[in-house]
C-alpha cells in the first residue's frame, strides 16, 4: 500500500462529519457538566453496601475466621465468607483465561490482598468497619515472590487446589521454527543478547472497579452495574459462574473513568456483591479503594526475558530467540484468546524481514496478586515491542552503526505486504521507513547526532532514542481468536428513524475513547447522515447486540468495521427505495455522498433522509419495512499499526536523573477517522509509556509484601513531569479494513517505553552501559555509571 | 471543588470546616444558563477522555485564569500539578486552560 494524501482529506463537509474531521466530542457535554454517569453515582432504593477482608499475608493457611464481632455492629447484615460460597459453588470463578480463580479463600490464602470475605451493611462506612472486625487466623507459608523462585525443585506448590498439580508452571508455549533458527544462528557473524525484565505496572485507571448487583427477588432479573471494558463477554461469564439464566442477567456498564485493560477480567468483589443480592434480595454495591485496586486487581507485564539477535558484520539481521518468564501472580487471571496463552508476543519478531525467530514463554504463579492484563496493550505486543526495539539499538552500538540505518538496511519493505512473519502472522501494510525518516527529520536527527558528540566532549550525557514499533491488533478472526470459546466477532446495529436520525448500537463499551463521535462519523462517511444525527449506545447488553467488547485497540477494526458493513447493507436497501421513489430501475441508482440518483441524469435524485422517510411512509411493494440491520464482523485479520518515536533525554551524571527534552511520535495507524482523537489516544499512550519506564514499579519484599499498593509509592505522572510531545503521521490504509483504519489505542504505551530507555542508553553507552531495567530510576542510572567508570 | 473561590480537595475538608463557606462544584460553573469558557475551551480542545478527572481540573483552571487570563505552558502545568489525568497527557488540558483564558478576556473585552 502507498502513502497518499488522498486518504487524508475528507470526502465529507465539515457539517456531515465523515472521516478525516475532528468532529468536537458529542459525549463532552454531559462531562463538562458534571453529568457523567460512574458506578458509584449509581444509587438505587435500599442498596446495601459491601466491603472485603483481605489477607495481609502472601501465602498462608487459614485456620479460621470469626465474624461474630463484625455481625454484632448495628447495621451489619451479613459477613460471607468462602465457606459459605462454597455451598453455592461460587468459592471458586473460571477466569477469562480459562484457569481458575478464588473467589473468596477457603483454604488458603495466596497472595497479599486476597479477598478472604465481605461484609454486607447499610453503610459503607460500617461495612468497612465490620470488615475490620472480623478476625482470621493464619498460619504463614513459605512465599514465592518470582518466577525463577518458583520454578526451583523444592519450591512450594502454590495451587495446591487443583488436583495433582506438582510444580508452579501455568501455561507454557513456543512458536517459530527452532532449525531454521539454528541454521540462522549458525551463519552468524555475531549475536546480540539482551536480558531484561518488563517491570510490574498497573494501568491505575483514576475510577477504581465496582459493581451495583440487584438482583430482583420476584423476578429473578439480575440487573449488575459493573466497570465492564467487556459487558456482554461479563454477562456470559456470570451465566457459567453464577448459573443464572443469560437472558435474565443485563450488565450495565455505565459511563468508566478509564480502564487501560484494567476493567477486562472479572474480579472476586462482583462476584460476591452479586450472591449477596441474590441471597439477600436487595441491592448490593461494592466500589474499590485506591489501595484495593492496586493491591488486588489485574496488574501488568513482569516478564523476565532474554532475546538474542543473530546478525551479520554488514548489519543484516539473521535470526531472533526469544525466552520469556511471565509472573502470573496466584491465578491465571489475564484475558488471553485460548490460543495464545503468552498473547501475541509472538509479534516480537517486530518491523524487520529476517526468516527465523524462535520464541518459548513460560507462565509462573508466584505469591502475588494475579492478572497479567493488557494494560493499554495488545495481549503482550508491548512486552514484545520493548524487546526487539531495544535489541536492534543494541545491535547497533555492537556493529559501530547508526540504530536509524541499522533498522533502515532491515526493515520490511512496503513490496513485501503482506508479509508472513517468522511467527506466523501476516502483516496488513506497513511503509516502515518512511515514517521512521519523517520523525528522524522532525527532531533534526544529524544535527542531534552533531550535538550530542558536541556534549559529550564537554562532559554532558545527551541520548537519542528510537523505536521503530509493529503492533498487531484487532483481535480477531475467528478460526484463531477466542476467548472462553467465545469467538472475538463485535458487532453494530444501526436504525435510522422516519426523520432521518439514527441510533447506532455497539457491543464494544467506550473507557474515554471517544466511541459515541467515532462510531457516529463511520455512519456519516457510509451514509452521508451527519454524525450529529447519530446517536451512539453502548454498554448496556439488553440493548447492544453481542461482541467481546474494547480492549486490544479492537474496537475500530472489529465494530468500527461491523458499523461500515450495516451502513453499507442500510445503503443498498436505500437503493430499493429511491429506485421506487424515481421511478427507475435499482440497477440504474447511484449512491453517493448521502444522495441517491440516476445514472446519467444527477438531477434525478432523492437523499439518504428522503429514502428512509419514505422506508417508513411509501415503501416500494414487497420490500420489508423499517430502515434497519445489524452486522456481525469476523475480520479477515488483525491490524499491524506501526510508528517510529524518537526521545531525546539529558542525563545528570551527578544524580542519575534523566529528562526528556524532545518526545516525537509519527504514527501510522492507518485512515484517521478523527485526527483530534487520534492525537489524544497517542498523547495519553506517550504519558504511560513514559510513566512504565521512568516510575511506575509495583513491587515486593521478601515476604511477599506488596510496594506499590499506594499512588504515595505507585508513582504515576503528573502535568509536571510529563513530556512534551511532538506528533507526526503517516497513512498506510489497511487493505482489509472496509474504512482502511486499524486501531490507535495503544500505539503509543507499546512503542515508547523502548523510545525512552534507549534513549538513556543512548547516553550512557559510550561509557559501556548496554542495559538499565525500567523503571529507568535515578538510582539505577547512578549505578550503571559507576559500574561502566569501575 | 471551589471552597470560598479556592480550590481544595473536597475528601480532605470535613463539612464543618465549610460551615459558611461557599462552595462550588462543577455543576455551578455554568452562567446564566451559558457554558462557562472553561468548560467550551475543554470541549474544544479535546482537553477530556473519560472524563473523571474533568470537573477538578476544571474548577483548579477557573481559578488559574481568574488570577492569571494568560498563563503560560509552565505555570498552567503548576497549578494543575495537585490533579492527576491517566487518559490525555495533559497536553490538552493545558491547551483548554490557556482557551479558556484567552476566551475570558474576549468576553470580558467586548
Amino acid at each position: 500500500m502507498t502513502t497518499t494524501a488522498d486518504h487524508r482529506s475528507p470526502q465529507t463537509t465539515p457539517e456531515v462529519g465523515g472521516i478525516g474531521h475532528s468532529v468536537k466530542r458529542h459525549e463532552d457535554d454531559r462531562f463538562i457538566q458534571g453529568a457523567g454517569n460512574y458506578i458509584d453515582d449509581i444509587v438505587l432504593p435500599g442498596m446495601l453496601h459491601m466491603a472485603l477482608v483481605r489477607s495481609p499475608w502472601a501465602h498462608a493457611t487459614i485456620n479460621s475466621i470469626d465474624s461474630s464481632a463484625a455481625e454484632a455492629i448495628d447495621g451489619v447484615l451479613a459477613v460471607v465468607t468462602g465457606e459459605l460460597l462454597a455451598e453455592y459453588n461460587l468459592a471458586w470463578m473460571p477466569t477469562m483465561s480459562g484457569d481458575t480463580q478464588a473467589v473468596l479463600a477457603t483454604d488458603k490464602v495466596r497472595f497479599q490482598g486476597q479477598e478472604v470475605a465481605a461484609v454486607i451493611a447499610t453503610d459503607p462506612y460500617i461495612a468497612k468497619d465490620g470488615a475490620d472486625a472480623v478476625v482470621v487466623d493464619y498460619d504463614p507459608l513459605p512465599v514465592i515472590t518470582s518466577p525463577l523462585q518458583g520454578l526451583e525443585s523444592d519450591a512450594p506448590i502454590i495451587r495446591t487446589d487443583k488436583e495433582d498439580k506438582t510444580d508452579n508452571v501455568a501455561y507454557e508455549w513456543s512458536s517459530g521454527d527452532t532449525d531454521l533458527t539454528a541454521d540462522a544462528f549458525a551463519k552468524a557473524d555475531r549475536v546480540v543478547t539482551l536480558e531484561t525484565h518488563y517491570p510490574r505496572s498497573h494501568p491505575s485507571p483514576l475510577e477504581t472497579c465496582g459493581i451495583v448487583a440487584d438482583i430482583n427477588p420476584v423476578t429473578g432479573q439480575a440487573d449488575l452495574y459493573m466497570t465492564s471494558q467487556a459487558p456482554h463477554a461479563h454477562r456470559t461469564v456470570f451465566a457459567l459462574v453464577a448459573g443464572l439464566p443469560e437472558h435474565k442477567i443485563r450488565v450495565i456498564s455505565p459511563d468508566i473513568g478509564g480502564g487501560f485493560g484494567n476493567k477486562v477480567p472479572v474480579y472476586p468483589g462482583y462476584v460476591v456483591a452479586t450472591a449477596a443480592s441474590l441471597v439477600i434480595g436487595k441491592p448490593v454495591k461494592w466500589v474499590e479503594t485506591r489501595y484495593e485496586n492496586l493491591i488486588s486487581t489485574g496488574f501488568a507485564r513482569d516478564y523476565h526475558m532474554k532475546g538474542e539477535l543473530a546478525v551479520t558484520n554488514d548489519g543484516k539481521i539473521l535470526g531472533l530467540k526469544v525466552d520469556l518468564l511471565s509472573d502470573q501472580g496466584a491465578f491465571y487471571s489475564d484475558a488471553q484468546p485460548t490460543n495464545f496463552p503468552a498473547g501475541l508476543v509472538g509479534i516480537v519478531t517486530g518491523s524487520y524481514d529476517y526468516p527465523a525467530a524462535q520464541v518459548s514463554a513460560k507462565g509462573v504463579y508466584t505469591n502475588k496478586a494475579p492478572g497479567g492484563i493488557a494494560y493499554r496493550c495488545s495481549f503482550r505486543v508491548t512486552e514484545a515491542s520493548y524487546l526487539i526495539e531495544r535489541l536492534v539499538q543494541n545491535a547497533a552500538y555492537e556493529l559501530e552503526m547508526d540504530p536509524a540505518e541499522f533498522r533502515a538496511k532491515n526493515f520490511i519493505q512496503p513490496d513485501q505486504f503482506p508479509y508472513e512473519s517468522p511467527t506466523g502472522f501476516v502483516y496488513d501494510s506497513g511503509d516502515y521507513e518512511t515514517a521512521m525518516r519523517l520523525a528522524m527529520e522532525m527532531v533534526g536527527y544529524e544535527e542531534l547526532r552533531a550535538e550530542q558528540a558536541k556534549a559529550r566532549e564537554e562532559g554532558r550525557l545527551i541520548g537519542i532514542g528510537m523505536a521503530s514499533f509493529t503492533e498487531v491488533v484487532g483481535a480477531g478472526p475467528s478460526e484463531e481468536f477466542d476467548i472462553l470459546g467465545l469467538k472475538m466477532t463485535d458487532s453494530a446495529e444501526l436504525r435510522v428513524h422516519p426523520t432521518g436520525k439514527a441510533i447506532l448500537k455497539l457491543s464494544v463499551r467506550s473507557q474515554g475513547q471517544g466511541h459515541e463521535t467515532t462510531f457516529a462519523q463511520i455512519v456519516a462517511e457510509e451514509l452521508g447522515i451527519p454524525a450529529g444525527d447519530v446517536k451512539v449506545i453502548e454498554g448496556d447488553t439488553d440493548n447492544t447486540p453481542y461482541g467481546l467488547g474494547t480492549y486490544a485497540s479492537r474496537s475500530t477494526p472489529t465494530a468500527g468495521a461491523a458499523t461500515s458493513m450495516v451502513s453499507r447493507k442500510l445503503a443498498e436497501k436505500g437503493k430499493d427505495i429511491a429506485a421506487h421513489l424515481l421511478e427507475a430501475s435499482v440497477d440504474d441508482i447511484e449512491f453517493a455522498s448521502g444522495t441517491y440518483s440516476v445514472k446519467g441524469s444527477p438531477e434525478s435524485s432523492v437523499t439518504i433522509q428522503d429514502a428512509v422517510f419514505a422506508a417508513y411512509t411509501n415503501p416500494p411493494p414487497g420490500l420489508e419495512g423499517g430502515f434497519e440491520g445489524v452486522s456481525y464482523y469476523d475480520p479477515p485479520n488483525m491490524t499491524y499499526p506501526f510508528g517510529t518515536y524518537i526521545v531525546v533525554v539529558e542525563v545528570d551524571e551527578g544524580t542519575g536523573q534523566w529528562k526528556v527534552d524532545r518526545m516525537i511520535a509519527v504514527d501510522d495507524c492507518g485512515v484517521r477517522i478523527n485526527p483530534m482523537i487520534v492525537d489524544g489516544q497517542i498523547h495519553g499512550g506517550l504519558t504511560e509509556g513514559f510513566a512504565m519506564s521512568n516510575m511506575q514499579w509495583i513491587t515486593f519484599d521478601e515476604h511477599g509484601n506488596c510496594i506499590g499498593a499506594h499512588l504515595d509509592n505507585y508513582m504515576i505522572p503528573t502535568a509536571w513531569e510529563t513530556p512534551r510531545f511532538e506528533l507526526g503521521e503517516t497513512v498506510t490504509p489497511s487493505p482489509h479494513h472496509p474504512i482502511g483504519a486499524k486501531g490507535v489505542g495503544e500505539s503509543a504505551t507499546v512503542g515508547s517505553p523502548a523510545a525512552y530507555v534507549n534513549a538513556v542508553v543512548d547516553a550512557l553507552q559510550h561509557r559501556g552501559v548496554t542495559n538499565i531495567d525500567m523503571p529507568v530510576l535515578p538510582d539505577r542510572v547512578w549505578q550503571a555509571l559507576q559500574e561502566s567508570k569501575a | 471543588m471551589l471552597l470560598d473561590g479556592t480550590p481544595v480537595k473536597s475528601c480532605t475538608v470535613f463539612a464543618v470546616q465549610a460551615n459558611g463557606k461557599s462552595i462550588t462544584t462543577v455543576e455551578g460553573l455554568k452562567q446564566n444558563g451559558e457554558l462557562a469558557p472553561i468548560q467550551a475551551a475543554f470541549k474544544e480542545e479535546h482537553g477530556l477522555q473519560c472524563g473523571f478527572c474533568t470537573p477538578a481540573m476544571m474548577l483548579v483552571g477557573s481559578k488559574l485564569i481568574e488570577e492569571n487570563p494568560s498563563p503560560t505552558d509552565d505555570e498552567v502545568r503548576w497549578a494543575i500539578s495537585g490533579n492527576l489525568c491517566r487518559c490525555t497527557g495533559y497536553i490538552n488540558i493545558v491547551k483548554s486552560i490557556q482557551r479558556a483564558g484567552e476566551l475570558t478576556k474576549a468576553g470580558s473585552d467586548a
